[in-house]
């Protein structure tokens, strides 16, 4: 594409490396993506641009010194590298006497005269969506015709910006130009992707160098473009080379690659939840669980295990959820092949062993999740109104263990379970209680958490124990989703209401139909009634258990499904 | 196992790095955790042969360290007759799961290329090497051209 006002070529780059313009930046690099990128003769080089490292922060500023006072036409600056982008570019233009250029002196060392360099301003650029802009000097005359076919000329850009100084030799006599980056859009690093400088020798530009300025940009135009033929072919050829011998290094597991960054360094495994570390590496949480552990068996602190020094406030792992992220989408995308890979915390061995208790997931919820809920309506009748915390939750197990003779049937019970939790509610949970219950009940011994953690650890395992089977064998009639959550039918919960009406459990208890086909629903009571009689008797505000009298609101009927094995 | 996926990545890059002074890598494909290859220093007196070592890999690597043991007997101060080897970047409160069985292989060729009177497993061998050098040398030698295996052509 190329503008149409210029059939003939009449303008150079000035950032040509033939022209051997010096390029400096006042701030450092990002590796690879040196500042040198923008004037380099390896064209792989040219295309990769210049980035500066991530934490610099703009203004950056790119300095251009000229062999020759140039007059200039066009500016094109690309400041967009993949994703970085800077948004606002500024142009600064200097024009200093070139007394001994070093363009045509091989090999000679010209130290620049860096003094009594004076900066004027000519030109600003912003955008929120930057792309390839052109600065143009109004001003410009040309006055050199080159005949020459093989050159590219500038190319036409929708994006043009007027560039002015007052004073004409700013522009027209210009012996440095400086593009100053002052921001960059959402924390992008200061990125260039390249930079042309169109112009013409100036004036009073001695007319031996402006032939061998010519001369130099023609030859090295017509080598260059054979060059970057081959240098194309170079970059396909090495590219290939590249992927083989990544290959080899590439961690396969199940033939799917794995990305080395999704890797713990220390085990090579992928990392379920990884964890930044001060010293800047990432491993998994476990690995530098383990680490820590192993620490604490020599009686030492916490440390970073790739430099050792110790964590402290400022420095801590932290864990990288955006890597997490990213492992998590990964490992989605190729769940068929990677099933074995544990997607949430924890390893693969611990899914292996497929216990995740119910009372683990009890104890550490802060908060009732919507399963425990469900699991304390539908098992015990005393949860109901109580919306039931963890530790409720708990003390109504123990209650039901210690009660197990007792059935949840009848109202008495209910009441008492709602005065017990209402009882500890009221109590300092700090404090040691105990509740007489009437009825034959029994004793209850409430405790509050505290107590019970510092009790016997028996005990606690005691209570988990009962409340993990009572909740295995309320979520046994319900379909299971997951792999561990598996039914296991245990001896101990025999007065689980569902067990309880086991002998009628095939069966409505208000029609005595058995549930063959259709919905069945069960009472607050844990009586099971077809969907029928629940229609039937649902206009009702205060409805009643045909078989135990319990009454209870419309709102705690649930849907149950019954497992076809029974 | 834990260890599994690191080992096959040390291995790999050990095998593929190729070094001099560590070769003929041999592991079991039934057990990983044992290693054997051949230890070639290239300084006096030891560069007339070449010694088989083994690296025993405990189930809990890389959180507990590796044990190193030589096969070939050796006359050196730090390197008792059973041929238990004293290196600090494998003992138990030195160790760090970053530490690269690369890194283990290089401390151990520097040991045995220059071998650490003040820390003996033989004490005999540390005052013949700080007393009398040349007798060492001499010894070590000829014990290494006894002992030692053939070291590779190349």
């Amino acid at each position: 594409m190329f503008d149409a006002q210029n059939e003939k070529i009449m303008v150079l780059d000035f950032c040509h490396w033939s022209l051997q313009p010096r390029i400096s930046c006042d701030k450092i690099s990002c590796d690879n993506y040196e500042i040198e990128n923008l004037i380099s003769s390896d064209p792989r080089k040219k295309l990769k641009g210049f980035i500066a490292e991530y934490f610099i922060k703009p203004p950056v500023s790119i300095t251009v010194h000229f062999p020759v006072n140039i007059e200039i036409q066009y500016i094109y600056v690309d400041p967009v590298v993949g994703r970085q982008k800077s948004s606002s570019v500024d142009i600064f233009a200097c024009s200093k006497k070139v007394k001994d250029s070093w363009l045509g002196s091989a090999g000679k060392l010209c130290v620049p005269d860096e003094k009594d360099l004076y900066f004027y301003p000519v030109g600003k650029y912003f955008s929120n969506n930057p792309n390839l802009v052109c600065f143009r000097n109004s001003r410009f005359h040309r006055r050199m015709q080159f005949d020459m076919n093989n050159l590219n000329g500038p190319i036409s850009c929708p994006i043009t910006v007027d560039i002015s100084h007052h004073s004409f030799s700013t522009l027209g006599s210009t012996s440095h130009l400086t593009v100053r980056i002052t921001r960059t859009t959402d924390a992008s690093a200061v990125a260039i992707k390249s930079l042309q400088i169109w112009g013409q020798p100036a004036n009073s530009c001695p007319r031996s160098l402006q032939d061998l300025i010519i001369t130099e940009y023609a030859s090295a135009n017509d080598i260059s473009s054979k060059q970057f033929i081959i240098s194309e072919e170079e970059i396909t050829c090495t590219k290939e080379t590249k992927k083989n011998t990544e290959k080899q290094n590439k961690i396969m597991l199940n033939n799917v690659e794995i990305p080395e960054e999704f890797v713990d360094p220390i085990t090579w495994e992928i990392m379920s939840m990884p964890t930044l570390l001060p010293s800047g590496k990432i491993i998994d949480s476990s690995t530098l669980e383990k680490y820590i552990n192993t620490e604490a068996s020599w009686g030492r602190c916490p440390s970073d295990p790739f430099t050792g020094i110790l964590f402290d406030s400022m420095n801590r792992p932290v864990p990288n959820g955006a890597l997490k992220t990213r492992i998590d989408h990964f490992l989605i995308s190729n769940s068929e092949l990677l099933k074995d890979v544990p997607r949430i915390v924890g390893t693969g061995e611990d899914r292996a062993g497929c216990s995740i208790s119910a009372s683990k997931l009890v104890s550490c919820t802060s908060e009732p999740t919507p399963s425990t809920s469900l699991t304390s309506s539908s098992s015990s009748s005393s949860d109901i109104t109580q919306p039931g915390t963890s530790s409720s939750l708990k003390k109504t197990s123990r209650k039901r263990n210690r009660n197990s003779e007792q059935c949840f049937k009848n109202k008495r019970t209910r009441s008492e379970g709602i005065y017990n939790i209402d009882a500890r509610l009221s109590e300092d949970t700090n404090t040691h209680t105990t509740i007489e219950t009437s009825g034959n009940s029994g004793h209850v011994d409430l405790e509050s958490d505290a107590t019970m953690s510092q009790s016997d650890s028996k005990h606690e395992e005691k209570l988990s124990n009962s409340l993990d089977s009572a909740l295995h064998s309320t979520l046994g009639s319900f379909p299971s989703f997951t792999s561990f959550l598996h039914k296991k039918e245990s001896d101990t919960c025999r007065t689980e209401p569902n067990q309880l009406s086991q002998g009628s459990e095939s069966m409505c208890i208000t029609c005595k139909t058995p549930f063959e086909t259709g919905p069945c629903y069960s009472f607050p009571c844990g009586h099971l009634v077809c969907r029928n009689c629940v229609i039937a008797t649902s206009g009702n505000t205060n409805m009643r258990c045909e078989s135990c009298q319990m009454q209870f609101s419309s709102n705690e009927i649930i849907r149950v499904f019954k497992s076809k094995s029974k | 196992m834990a260890a599994t996926r690191r080992l096959q990545k040390e291995l790999a890059d050990l095998r593929k790095a190729e070094s001099k002074a560590f070769r003929n890598i041999q592991v079991d494909d039934s057990n990983i955790l044992l290693w054997q290859g051949l230890l070639v220093p290239d300084s006096q007196p030891y560069n007339k042969g070449a010694f088989r070592i083994q690296i025993d890999f405990p189930a809990e690597y890389p959180f507990k360290p590796p044990k190193i043991s030589f096969r070939t007997r050796i006359y050196h101060p730090n390197i008792d007759e059973r041929g238990q080897v004293c290196l600090p970047i494998i003992s138990p409160e030195n160790w760090k799961p970053a530490t690269k069985t690369d890194q283990v292989i290089q401390a151990l060729i520097a040991l045995v290329n220059d071998p650490e009177p003040e820390h003996p497993l033989r004490g005999d061998l540390a005052e013949e090497y700080s007393k009398d050098k040349k007798k060492f040398f001499k010894n070590a030698e000829e014990y290494t051209k006894k002992y030692g295996e053939k070291r590779p052509s190349d």
